[in-house]
């Protein structure tokens, strides 16, 4: 399946980040504990937030409270944090060859995103 | 070997060496596993074993009684809000049921600190739509 994902240089990882583009995610980004951490996000442990996925199963998240390095300009968000037991979020990550988060409509409610799905491209930028 | 090899290996214990030279040879599925693992190690995120930590349980069930007092308390307010805010965020304190509203995650966030506190327990939703996730 075809999906729109876009790479991004964050600090605090040595490759660039694989984004996937959801443009059916309200919110601004979407990401595990671990990517929490290491992006800077404050995780709060006694705050949680339901989510109604695909499936409309509705899952409880976390809030992850931070900054987000976002097309050369530092925003204050809050992230929706997965919440997995260690084995849960193994079972997880073993299956991906790269790290992989969620970008939402939060994050991309004042850009042009364009997807070219024939020639594989997807353009973020900035609408003026 | 290069000079900067030889200082590297010199580092790590035999023990190790000999296992990452063992390892070079698994399936790419173990070696992303493994990796895993350590990384959670290095993040200090888990035990490193397969089971739980001993707070796994208590935490889980943690999260879930304040899932379960938010859904609550939203219930009855719901009406209100979805007449008089539909499309915005509420966060509920779910210690007193008093709530902030706000027109994205992050301002009634930062609404919800500057009010309640930053170890407050918290319930939020947009009001009257979903967060929505198409994985």
């Amino acid at each position: 399946m075809k999906r729109p994902l876009v790479k991004i240089e964050t600090p605090g990882f040595t490759d660039p980040l694989l984004a996937f583009v959801d443009t059916g995610f309200n919110g601004a980004l979407l990401v595990d504990e671990r990517q929490a951490a290491r992006l800077g996000f404050s995780v709060v442990r006694n705050a949680v937030a339901p989510v109604r996925l695909a499936s409309q199963r509705n899952e409880n998240f976390l809030r992850g409270r931070g900054s987000f390095l976002w097309l050369g300009e530092r925003r204050a968000i809050v992230a929706y944090v997965l919440i997995e037991t260690p084995g849960e979020r193994r079972a997880r990550n073993a299956r991906k060859t790269e790290e992989e988060i969620l970008i939402g409509t939060e994050l991309l409610a004042d850009c042009r995103l364009e997807i070219d799905f024939p020639a594989r491209k997807v353009l973020i930028t900035r609408a003026m | 070997m290069g000079r900067s090899d030889a200082i590297f290996i010199s580092m790590m214990t035999k023990k190790l060496t000999e296992i990452l030279e063992r390892i070079e040879a698994w399936p790419p599925e173990a070696q992303n596993e493994l990796a895993e693992i350590v990384l959670e190690r290095d993040a200090g995120l888990s035990n490193g074993g397969d089971q739980p930590t001993a707070e796994e349980p208590a935490r889980g069930r943690r999260l879930r009684d304040l899932a379960e007092a938010g859904k609550r308390q939203y219930a009855s307010i719901k009406e209100n809000l979805e007449r008089d805010h539909f499309g915005a965020y509420v966060m509920i304190n779910t210690d007193t049921s008093d709530y902030v509203v706000g027109p994205t995650i992050s301002q009634v966030d930062a609404a919800f600190i500057e009010r309640f506190g930053e170890d407050a327990p918290s319930w939020s939703t947009r009001i009257g739509v979903s967060i929505l996730v198409t994985i």
